[in-house]
């Protein structure tokens, strides 16, 4: 009889019992099967109202428009009745973007201009003389609408006009052949239709499934969290409250076998839910696939049966998770209010860490099927979607440099099955360990719910409690990354608005929480000991200290720019202009104190005061002040945001660390942050540099081009060793021989160091001329093809050239030639001998130049504005619009108006439950509201009026009309999203504004994808074009592309990832020129040598 | 009545130098059970009196295992409440006056499903049930769910629930608290009867009177000490009241 009972017997029939306890409990049963079944018709209803009309207003955007002309000229009312004509004769045959009116105006040119520039008008036609002569006389007349320039016309509205004069010349040409004698059939020899489904159908409805079936997954994870909530409310704290866990407490089964038995009941419940949810989704599915069209829903069931099973799966492991949180929640709680109080922020979290799966992309992260809510829904909504079509697969997987193998196939799902499974088993075993740990707490299980503990400001105490020190950094982190999005553009008021930021949190928390300021912070005289000594032990750590930081500084920076540890990012280049610009553009004393005197001390309080205080504790051993050293440090890294920046920083808090452990002050360390902070600046200075002219060309934007001559490192190198002794020293002031010592190394310092630092730190390359008369190279200015920014070009093309002229022995000389026309134009004029391109070998071009051997192979590229803010942000920002602000305010005000109601018929009659003073019956009261919309019920009050329970009935009904509606608000905002998307591949180029370069191959290839192209002169002009939204898109050659937008280090834009429309570039000659023969021999060798891929490599190679 | 099985012949309760501290809020040690030594032994009624707050509801935890003593040990029937809880639980049936019973289950399905948490077969759990039902009267209201029973009958299903793997001690705290007069009256009645059977029963209580002359012996405690030991009769001697002999102790434990 001594044994304990057998653990799974015990489990299993505490679980029969409980599960006996909670079916008897009809509010259980209610949440369990009512609730789903009335909130997926209704969220299948409300979503599908939802996105009809969300689509809707997108087809209002495309909807055709009246357009207004002005006619002038001589011949202008003929224009006019021939287009009156043209309308007469269409009649209801209208093609394609055809306006819904037409106006025209015929006024003398003056008047004509002036309506166009006051908007009045949309377009301005001055016909041209013998208009209608040179129409008889089968010529082409050209015709030009001018555009206002203050209010242009919109696309839609030219194309409106180009449609209406394309049926007009249709007119004409129909008439010139009924002339000619010419049969109609003769320019029609084939008519093609297309019969069966619309395709731009067909992709709405694949784009509306995934965020479709994403949010109402969203919704069953949160449905089945609910489904746990009352079975652990009642199984814990409704078992606390009654007293019966006692008696569980004292029966012969181990805690953790109660614990595992309430985790089975409230496992079963949870299962009951997602069964019934389950039930209630299929046969909401069943509905509404009958008003879909017979056929056209095969393509997203394709993959249903095995989709469901794993959803299935994945989602028995949420219900597991669900439940042992549930149960932990519970379990911390004393009483069954304060359980609720538990879970409903519980809710928010699960809530949001289910909302998370509804982010744009992040389903391709595998990682992620191990987080739990996330990971779960993820799976499923992965194995739900049907396979993707290959070249969306393959984008999307090179978009997220993974293998595309991981995308569909039925390992693939199971993969990600097998993680989120192992991560349901694991957090559920990790949480029913500590409710087994939690439930025998005496503190939990037996003393009454604690007394409001008022919020009293704490004892005074010598250093700050490494909570506090914890909570400085956490704040003032937010602080930093708040301030970012409100600091000002001008650096100068900038940086002291960031450094304040960062230490206001630690300035409040310092009025809270009293310490010892000057044992906190540190702020001793570094040296010690009779007067004299102390003094001298003082004077040698400040020097060391100041050493140490501009030793640290080229040391550091040596390591940066050797190494290129980093590429630097455009976040970075920003910042080191800005600086750069403020060293340059201020007064000295100012750019010294923002950059220098003004971070050393804030931070210097804050992480080597405060933090490493905090970190040490009041007697640390030597092991704790290392970590301490080593964790603020780490802060102090992270605090720089911008990860180049973190390697520097991070070894630069380890010394300044060590510093005030080691001379038990802060004031060194001040030295040697200012030190460090000011070798910028004395660098530059020392260079002698005045004003960005006189910069080295490649510094101001390429810092790698910068070098450090070695004896700057070595100085930095000799400068920390000393700077280290002297700090050492200052410590150990024992015998009279160290102070001899370090008067001696003071005065070697003192001299040694404004000799050691050489001005030949900005190395520059050597500038030679040459110039002979010899063959005459086209070129054409590009970024990374032949830059002219220097004196010199530089670039592909131009390193290309080098190494064939060696190969042919010629020399030359290069032309610059800005526009592609006019290099064809003067190579078939024979100006030019040579052009380096490289150009794309088009059947076109080979009419008019000759071409050598390719020397290059690439195609196009697409770019598109990048989403200003963050992918998160840019959904939330979706997210709030006023029908959601609406909803939510309405799920507020019936919340505090059933409560107000409820309390006004119920004060009389249950006092208990809902106390008749105002503030405190009617708080009773809201909370009842409040846990009933979010939690479904309140356990502990009791509505005992008519009246009350039929607003208790209103108020849950409602709760459940609000919550569908507020999840079909958020699915329509996502779908709609989703549905009139973004730019992804060639494909979706289709009438949309793209920049294009004028004379290249670009305009034919964008036009070919249904694209429109604008003409721009070169690619900074385009990407200006797109940044500012002039354009959709913008179209270039793939390489030249990413250089451009590596170097302009632009942020707007993003590279669609994928090269179509691939051709081989060459270079070309005047055609029969005589070089042909030798520079192809010379690519051929050139290309055997493998020297094409290096100069290829060396220009554009890193970026690819 | 079945004869419960006595292992040993050594007190069934037994603790020794018992001491519990516990750190209240404002981060000060509180000592709740300050070195209580006592036994009771089978066939017995002890007594265990004492105010509120006098430690009485920590000492019996800490025998039920439901606490664990800062320093001191608690034995039932042998087994030690820290090296083998399960054999003490095993031993012991523990009612208290918060131990409720839950409203939804019949009290039939309760004490079956103790009986299973107790590792009992089913023949045994119909066996021992039909003597629960017998003893305690329940028979009227044993189909009933607990939730419509009034709270004397609730603590008579609370007490079978103890009773339901036939422990050879008892522990009681407070168990007439609820109850009016009739219902404590019932309830004491049973214990007369346990006590019959073998049972050894520890029972604390501040309602001197109901017990006066049903318990053997008496142990009283103030602010977690024992301030007095003995039966009625050595604790009354001249002040011809256990009530009166109840504050004398308290008052000379507090003054020495």
């Amino acid at each position: 009889m001594n044994r304990a009972v057998n653990s799974l017997w015990a489990a299993l029939s505490l679980a029969r019992r409980d599960l006996l306890e909670f079916l008897r409990d009809r509010r259980t049963v209610a949440v369990t099967l009512l609730l789903p079944m009335i909130t997926y018709p209704l969220v299948a209803l409300s979503s599908s109202l939802g996105v009809r009309t969300g689509l809707k207003t997108t087809e209002e955007r495309e909807l055709a428009t009246p357009l207004s002309l002005v006619l002038s000229g001589p011949e202008a009312p003929r224009l006019a009745t021939r287009l009156g004509m043209v309308l007469l004769a269409l009649e209801d045959n209208e093609p394609s973007g055809w306006p819904s009116d037409v106006f025209a105006d015929i006024e003398p040119p003056g008047r004509a201009k002036e309506l166009l520039n006051s908007g009045k008008v949309d377009l301005w036609i001055n016909v041209p003389e013998g208009f209608t002569k040179e129409l008889a006389e089968f010529n082409t007349v050209n015709l030009t609408a001018q555009v206002s320039e203050k209010y242009p016309a919109s696309e839609k509205t030219r194309m409106q006009f180009e449609s209406l004069i394309n049926s007009f010349a249709t007119q004409v040409r129909e008439e010139r052949m009924e002339v000619a004698g010419v049969p109609l059939s003769l320019f029609d020899p084939i008519k093609l239709t297309f019969e069966g489904k619309d395709p731009e159908t067909v992709v709405a409805n694949q784009r509306i499934m995934a965020p479709v079936a994403g949010a109402i997954l969203v919704l069953l994870s949160v449905l089945t969290m609910t489904g746990s909530f009352y079975p652990a409310i009642d199984a814990i704290a409704g078992e606390k409250e009654r007293g019966t866990i006692e008696t569980l407490l004292i029966v012969p089964c181990r805690t953790q076998d109660i614990v595992f038995g309430k985790y089975l009941a409230i496992f079963g419940v949870t299962i009951a839910t997602l069964a019934a949810n389950v039930i209630s989704i299929l046969l909401t599915v069943l509905v509404s696939l009958r008003y879909f069209p017979e056929g056209s829903t095969d393509y997203y069931l394709q993959n249903i049966g095995t989709g469901s099973l794993i959803t299935l799966l994945s989602f028995i492991g949420l219900a597991s998770v669900a439940s042992a949180m549930s149960l932990a929640v519970t379990t911390a709680s004393k009483s069954v209010k304060e359980a609720q109080n538990t879970l409903t922020p519980v809710i928010l979290l699960i809530s949001a860490l289910a909302g998370v799966s509804l982010m744009p992309g992040i389903s391709t992260n595998r990682f992620v099927s191990l987080v739990p809510y996330t990971g779960q829904i993820v799976v499923s909504q992965n194995a739900l979607t049907p396979p993707r079509t290959e070249q969306e697969t393959l984008s999307e997987s090179v978009q997220n440099d993974r293998d595309s193998s991981l995308t569909k196939s039925s390992t693939a799902d199971i993969l990600p099955l097998l993680l989120t499974m192992l991560s349901s088993v694991t957090v559920t075993w990790v949480l029913l360990r500590g409710t087994s740990a939690m439930l025998t707490d005496e503190d939990i299980l037996f003393r009454g719910p604690d007394a409001a503990s008022g919020f009293s400001r704490p004892a005074p105490r010598l250093i700050p409690g490494i909570i506090h020190g914890g909570l400085a950094l956490a704040l003032g982190l937010a602080g930093l990354w708040y301030i970012q999005g409100l600091s000002p553009d001008s650096i100068v008021f900038a940086i002291p608005v960031q450094q304040l930021a960062v230490i206001a949190p630690l300035a409040i928390l310092l009025l809270w929480q009293r310490v010892n300021i000057k044992r906190t912070f540190s702020l001793y005289w570094p040296g010690y000991g009779s007067s004299w000594r102390s003094f001298l032990g003082g004077l040698s750590a400040l020097l060391g200290g100041l050493l140490t930081g501009g030793g640290l500084f080229i040391l550091g920076a040596a390591v940066l720019l050797e190494f290129t540890i980093i590429e630097m990012s455009p976040a970075m280049k920003q910042l080191s202009e800005k600086i750069l610009s403020l060293m340059l553009d201020q007064p000295w004393w100012l750019a010294w104190a923002l950059i220098a005197i003004l971070p050393a001390c804030l931070e210097e309080l804050l992480f080597r005061g405060w933090v490493l205080s905090a970190f040490c504790g009041e007697k640390p051993s030597k092991q704790r002040m290392a970590i301490a050293v080593f964790a603020q440090a780490i802060c102090f890294a992270i605090f720089h945001l911008l990860p180049e920046r973190m390697p520097q920083t991070f070894l630069l808090g380890l010394a300044l660390g060590t510093i005030v452990l080691l001379t038990k002050s802060i004031y060194p360390a001040i030295l040697c942050h200012i030190a460090n902070n000011s070798m910028p600046l004395l660098l530059l200075y020392m260079t002698g540099i005045q004003d960005k002219e006189s910069l080295p060309e490649s510094a101001a934007t390429d810092v790698t081009a910068l070098s450090l001559p070695p004896e700057a490192i070595a100085g930095a190198g000799v400068t920390i060793v000393l700077g280290g002794i002297l700090l050492v020293l200052s410590r150990n002031l024992r015998v009279r021989g160290s102070m001899v010592k370090i008067t001696a190394l003071i005065l070697l310092t003192v001299s040694y160091f404004p000799t050691s630092q050489s001005n030949h730190l900005l190395a520059q390359e050597p500038t030679t001329q040459e110039t002979t008369e010899q063959l005459q190279v086209g070129v054409f200015p590009m970024k990374g093809l032949a830059e002219y920014t220097g004196d010199k070009p530089r670039g592909y093309s131009i390193d290309l050239w080098n190494e064939l002229s060696k190969r042919i022995h010629a020399s030359s000389e290069l032309v610059a030639i800005s526009s592609i026309e006019n290099l064809f134009e003067a190579t078939q004029r024979g100006d030019i001998d040579v052009l380096l391109g490289p150009l794309a070998m088009t059947e076109q071009r080979e009419k008019l130049v000759d071409f050598t051997h390719p020397v290059v192979h690439s195609g196009l590229q697409i770019a598109v504005p990048r989403d200003r803010d963050s992918r998160l942000l840019t959904a939330l920002h979706n997210l709030i619009s006023w029908e959601l602000i609406s909803i939510l305010a309405g799920v507020i005000g019936t919340i505090v108006l059933t409560g107000h109601l409820l309390w006004i018929f119920e004060r009389r009659h249950n006092a208990e439950s809902f106390p008749a003073p105002y503030p405190r019956g009617a708080w009773e009261a809201v909370w009842w509201s409040v846990s009933t919309i979010i939690t479904g019920g309140c356990e502990n009050k009791v509505i005992s009026t008519v009246t009350g329970r039929f607003i208790a009935t209103a108020s849950m009904i409602g709760g459940i009309v609000l919550v569908a509606l507020l999840t079909s608000t958020l699915t329509t905002t996502m779908t709609v999203d989703q549905v009139t998307g973004t730019i992804r591949s060639p494909r979706d180029l289709f009438g949309k504004t793209v920049a294009c370069q004028e004379g290249g191959v670009v305009p034919d290839a964008v036009e070919d994808f249904g694209g429109s192209p604008k003409l721009y002169p070169d690619l900074e002009e385009m990407m200006a074009a797109v940044s500012n939204e002039e354009c959709d898109a913008l179209v270039s050659e793939s390489h030249t592309l990413m250089l451009a937008l590596h170097t302009s280090g632009t942020n707007d834009l993003r590279l669609i990832p994928g090269v179509f429309d691939s051709f081989d570039f060459a270079l070309a000659l005047p055609q029969g020129s005589t070089l042909r023969e030798p520079l192809n021999n010379a690519i051929l060798q050139m290309r055997e040598a493998g020297q094409l891929d290096e100069i290829k490599e060396r220009w554009f190679g890193e970026h690819n | 009545m079945d004869r419960i099985p006595v292992d040993s012949d050594g007190p069934v309760i037994q603790i020794e130098n018992l001491i519990k501290e516990y750190k209240s809020s404002d981060g000060t040690i509180v000592r709740a059970v300050n070195n209580v030594s006592m036994s009771v032994a089978a066939g017995e009624i002890v007594g265990l009196l004492g105010a509120n707050g006098a430690g009485k509801t920590t000492t019996l935890r800490i025998i039920a295992t439901l606490l664990q003593p800062t320093s001191g040990r608690a034995q039932v029937c042998g087994h030690d409440s820290i090296a083998d809880p399960v054999g003490v639980r095993q031993s012991l049936g523990y009612v208290s006056a918060t131990t409720g019973v839950p409203d939804r289950l019949t009290a039939r399905e309760l004490l079956t499903s103790f009986g299973r948490l107790h590792g009992l077969e089913e023949d045994a759990i119909k066996d021992r049930l039909d003597w629960l039902i017998t003893t305690l009267s329940l028979r009227n209201y044993i189909d009933r769910p607990a939730g419509r029973l009034s709270s004397g009958q609730r603590q008579r299903i609370s007490l079978g629930r103890a009773l339901v793997h036939n422990p050879p001690a008892l522990v009681l705290d407070e168990p007439t608290n609820a109850l009016d007069v009739v219902g404590s009256r019932d309830l004491l009645d049973t214990l007369d009867h346990l006590r019959e059977s073998g049972h050894a029963i520890l029972l604390s209580t501040h309602r001197l009177h109901e017990i006066e002359h049903r318990c053997d012996r008496f142990v009283i405690i103030n602010t977690g000490h024992i301030v007095a030991v003995g039966t009625r009769d050595e604790l009354v001697g001249d002040s011809g009241e256990l009530e009166n002999a109840f504050f004398h102790a308290i008052n000379r434990g507090a003054s020495s």
